[in-house]
């Protein structure tokens, strides 16, 4: 239902562009749609469904087009509702694609107050991050088409994007070097996850310096942007494919898959009542 | 050289302007970019060279005594000659841009590549090594005369900017003190004796000054689940829990669980329930297919004291039951300090306190799970913390300053 009305609202963003009420109502019953999805979630699970990679996209499929609908009606633009809604819609669809084993177990270290707002604040500002890249692809890829340079102007929404992400990110970052203080006694240990934590804010904070210094080119800070989703999508996704992800504590998925087959391969080498 | 950034007419004359800017050298003209790129790179081959001369940077309190002159002389120069060229150019975004993206660049490598890889380079990791250390130098250095520079007057977008980069520098400044100052030491608690003795990571012994005995170990473990396997890599889990009447479809087969025994001993001839601490969750399964029963049988995920068992249904296709997963594990310990004895409770995300010392659940015995005879601590002293932790919440101050700013700016 999420993922039909996000499209739905997509195209009426595009075709009724003078009633954007519609596109806002249709945004709205995919965020409470998918929005009530993940609580029943939470509710069937019992804990926060936080801990997996399927997990958070789930919440950020459900915070990309909450964000771009809140700051859309915040700036009174609409100029990010269809990439936010398409972006909500892909989640969805991927999440649809490839399932999540559902579990309910949740790791001791997991078990912590900061657990839920080190999370959540994460994917609210990989939900306005991701957005800005987006729209600074999307005002680039216009600019092309209508054969211009990239204005400053075109990129002066994904910006403000950034200027809420980035704190966001910064708070996740400090959130989770206090809970790693708690659980394991250091607030820093250079995990893979932790170093490209580091690196995505890295890339942001250094995309905010140059846009401080050279607000005038656009084309850069937009490259800037697109360089730093990349980067996130590194620390999201990408850190768990590296030749370092068996070195990190953070990759609870591929833990709990071993886990199993460790399980499995324990019964049946040890299998002395396997006929009963 | 320290030049001023409007210099007088009377200096030079207007019309021989041009001509000057032509025939100024590297370092005279104004500084940007390619002097950051300069500054940067011949201290990324300071530090490789130094690298290689004298190996890993050792971490003792004369290196960062050495680290923090810099740091200090940068912002006692930029409060001194604010207006200068130099100052300038040494607080501000050309060098904190360039000096940022190399430290960045050399985390990118120490994200893409093992450690297994830096230990055959001769590093404990990338993170204890010169260049990178050098390069963070130039980051703090930078951070340090933007301070010093925008500390006075105290505007309000000042006061923002401060908070934001005083308490990255307070951060820096405090994880570099706990590198150097740091203490960690473990030490395995057994219930018979009262230990004293840890052992760092190096195998070196530490006598703390109280002693530790294990009163109890508990575990609690999560019920488990259920999967079909048809290999060990080719296994589809389930998501409930074997409860007695759960019922869950997988890979196309009913599976109903008749009885469970959270934790159950087997007699020889079928299990029975147990309240051992060596016990091992048993369940009756029922397995059908199109309403057909197929399969019926105990199934454990098994433990020292009980077999593993699993369930064949068809040729090749087996119910198992996973291992339960860890829910909570506890050790309830006696310490004692001069003739004051007192209990404390440590578990994961719950460390407790003993003066400086914080003390932390960090292993048990694994294969005898909630049966384990001792368990492991961890014990820290980090002087650096509370430095570290100042450092943050300004940031997170400075964070939520901006958040208000970000939303709250209208177009």
């Amino acid at each position: 239902m999420g993922l039909g009305a996000w499209l739905l609202a997509s195209g009426s963003y595009v075709a009724w562009r003078k009633k954007p009420w519609i596109g806002d109502i249709l945004m709205m019953i995919g965020i409470l749609s998918v929005g009530l999805m993940m609580g029943v979630m939470w509710a069937s699970l019992g804990r926060p469904p936080l801990r997996t990679l399927g997990e958070t996209r789930w919440w950020y499929a459900l915070c990309v087009p909450t964000l771009g609908l809140l700051i859309g009606w915040r700036f009174n633009t609409r100029a990010m509702a269809v990439p936010a809604c398409l972006m909500g819609a892909l989640f969805v669809a991927i999440n649809l694609a490839k399932p999540d084993a559902m579990d309910k177990t949740l790791a001791p270290a997991l078990q912590s107050p900061w657990f839920v707002p080190h999370v959540v604040v994460y994917m609210l500002a990989y939900a306005a991050l991701g957005l800005s890249s987006v729209l600074a692809a999307w005002e680039w890829g216009k600019a092309l088409k209508e054969k211009r340079a990239l204005a400053v102007e075109d990129t002066d929404l994904a910006h403000r994007f950034v200027l809420v992400g980035l704190p966001l990110l910064t708070l996740g970052l400090i959130f989770g070097a206090f809970w790693a203080k708690e659980a394991w006694g250091h607030y820093w240990t250079w995990d893979p996850k932790e170093t490209w934590a580091l690196l995505s804010w890295g890339a942001y904070l250094t995309y905010l310096h140059v846009r401080a210094r050279h607000a005038l080119k656009p084309a850069l800070n937009a490259s800037l942007l697109i360089v730093g989703f990349a980067v996130l999508m590194g620390c999201w996704f990408g850190v768990n494919y590296l030749p370092t992800a068996q070195e990190s504590v953070h990759t609870y998925t591929r833990m709990y898959e071993e886990s199993a087959a460790a399980s499995t391969a324990d019964q049946k080498t040890a299998d002395p009542m396997s006929a009963n | 050289m320290i030049r001023t950034l409007k210099p007088s007419h009377e200096e030079k004359p207007k019309q021989s302007q041009a001509s000057d800017a032509v025939q100024k050298g590297f370092w005279e003209g104004k500084l940007g970019y390619a002097h950051s790129w300069l500054v940067v790179m011949t201290t990324l081959c300071m530090g490789t060279v130094l690298h290689l001369v004298s190996g890993p940077a050792p971490s003792n309190p004369l290196v960062l005594g050495v680290f923090g002159l810099p740091l200090a002389a940068a912002a006692v120069f930029v409060r001194l000659k604010r207006h200068s060229e130099t100052a300038q150019w040494l607080a501000g975004i050309p060098l904190a841009v360039v000096s940022t993206a190399v430290a960045l660049a050399l985390a990118l490598f120490g994200g893409v590549l093992p450690s297994s890889f830096w230990n055959s380079i001769g590093l404990p990791s990338l993170w204890a090594s010169w260049p990178f250390l050098m390069v963070s130098l130039v980051v703090g250095t930078n951070l340090s005369a933007a301070v010093a520079k925008r500390a006075w007057p105290m505007t309000r977008q000042n006061a923002l900017f401060l908070m934001s980069h005083l308490g990255l520098l307070i951060t820096m400044a405090g994880g570099a003190l706990s590198s150097v100052f740091i203490e960690r030491c473990r030490i395995a608690i057994f219930p018979d004796v009262a230990l004293n003795k840890a052992q760092t990571e190096r195998g070196e012994d530490v006598e703390l000054p109280f002693s530790l005995r294990l009163k109890e170990f508990t575990m609690e473990n999560f019920p488990p689940t259920l999967s079909v396997a048809h290999s060990a890599d080719d296994i589809k889990s389930g998501s409930h829990y074997a409860e007695r009447g759960m019922k869950e479809k997988i890979r196309g087969l009913d599976l109903e669980v008749l009885q469970h025994i959270p934790k159950a001993v087997y007699d020889g001839k079928t299990f029975k329930e147990m309240p051992w601490k060596t016990a091992a969750p048993a369940s009756l399964v029922r397995v059908s297919r199109d309403g057909m029963k197929i399969a019926e049988g105990w199934v454990t995920s098994g433990s020292v004291d009980v077999p593993a068992t699993l369930l064949p249904v068809t040729e090749g296709e087996v119910v198992v039951m996973n291992a339960p997963k860890p829910k909570r594990f506890h050790s309830l310990v006696e310490l004692t300090e001069g003739k004051e004895t007192r209990e404390l409770d440590v578990e994961v995300n719950s460390p407790a306190r003993v003066g400086e010392w914080q003390v932390y659940q960090i292993s048990y015995d694994e294969e005898l799970g909630a049966a384990s005879q001792y368990s492991v601590l961890e014990l820290i002293r980090d002087r650096g913390v509370p430095v570290v932790f100042f450092g943050m919440f300004l940031v997170v101050l400075a964070a939520c300053w901006h958040l208000w700013e970000g939303v709250g700016v209208k177009k």
